[in-house]
């Protein structure tokens, strides 16, 4: 236990402090983790254990509750995918200290960045074949200022020909970023569940 | 003093006490802090989360004084992954002493 963290000496504290430390939970899963310690308290002290000596040995109530959110919602992120879960996975790690903020977050807002650049890219690559596309068979489009070379306006085979790669490339191109998006989202679960493995000795 | 435990040899403890036989929480807990330094409240979310994944049951004993008591049972999933743990465990020990044996020797 690390000094900086204040000692609970009585049962009515320590289950206060984690009552409030599990804040954001299922009720019902509050109440029975709560329950588990009562009944810890009950047991010790009809073993002619003090309530302080107990909350000594059990630790800080208030680590006990960031440890059970970790466990918690990095479960409920590699369960239910969303973006959502996963933030809530990443501020609990960070949060019970398993996880070191830059060492998560950094990579973490990188590779995020990288597949929005690709996703971005790739929409633009679909748009890009689909205005040649309209501009050139269907009517031009001059509500917007558009580049489009003269040589494609008098060559409809390679416009069609351009417009069809550029949709295919880029609708590739998203495919994969979604891919990447899965497979950078399980890593980060996971990485999150080994540090979890990590536990502090007293 | 801050030594760094893998939980895995936490879960490997909880394991093999549960393999011997059903245990209540304060059993448990009790079995465990004996022989190893610990904060002893961070053994519940372990069980917690053991006993989600269906390695473990739970089941509720009155008793005759006091408050209820919690039991946990191992499963037969459990009783798979235990083994398993089990054999990681004496192989990275004997790992780790051939090391240990050969760095004797070599001073």
């Amino acid at each position: 236990m690390s000094l900086k963290e204040v000692m609970t000496v009585n049962k009515k504290e320590f289950i206060n402090v984690l009552r409030k430390g599990l804040s954001g939970l299922d009720k019902n899963e509050r109440k029975d983790i709560l329950l588990d310690y009562e009944i810890h308290f009950a047991e010790g002290i009809k073993q002619g254990k003090s309530e302080e000596l107990i909350c000594d040995d059990l630790g800080s109530p208030k680590e006990i509750g960031k440890l059970y959110k970790a466990n918690i919602f990095i479960d409920e992120a590699g369960k239910n995918v969303s973006p959502n879960n996963i933030i809530k996975a990443i501020m609990a790690s960070i949060g019970l200290g398993i996880a070191n903020l830059v060492l998560v977050l950094g990579p973490f807002l990188g590779l995020l960045g990288v597949v929005i650049a690709i996703l971005a890219t790739s929409i633009a690559m679909v748009t890009s074949g689909v205005v040649i596309f309209v501009d050139v068979f269907i009517m031009p489009i001059d509500f917007i200022d558009l580049y489009v070379p003269w040589y494609l306006l008098y060559n409809p085979t390679i416009s069609i020909f351009l417009a069809i790669s550029l949709v295919m490339l880029g609708v590739s191109i998203f495919v994969l970023g979604i891919l990447l998006c899965r497979v950078i989202y399980s890593l980060t679960v996971r990485y999150l569940e080994f540090n979890l493995k990590m536990i502090k000795g007293k | 003093m801050n030594i760094q435990f893998k939980k895995g040899v936490l879960e490997l403890c909880v394991f093999a006490i549960l393999e011997d036989g059903d245990c209540y929480g304060y059993e448990l807990v009790n079995k465990i802090s004996k022989n190893i330094t610990i904060s002893e409240g961070t053994i519940y979310p372990l069980l917690r989360r053991l006993t989600k994944e269906g390695y473990f049951k739970t089941y509720l004993v009155e008793s005759s004084e006091g408050p209820p008591r919690k039991y946990y049972k191992i499963t037969p999933e459990g009783l798979v992954v235990y083994k398993n743990l089990k054999k990681q465990w004496f192989s990275f020990v004997e790992g780790v002493n051939n090391v240990i044996e050969r760095g004797d020797d070599s001073e």
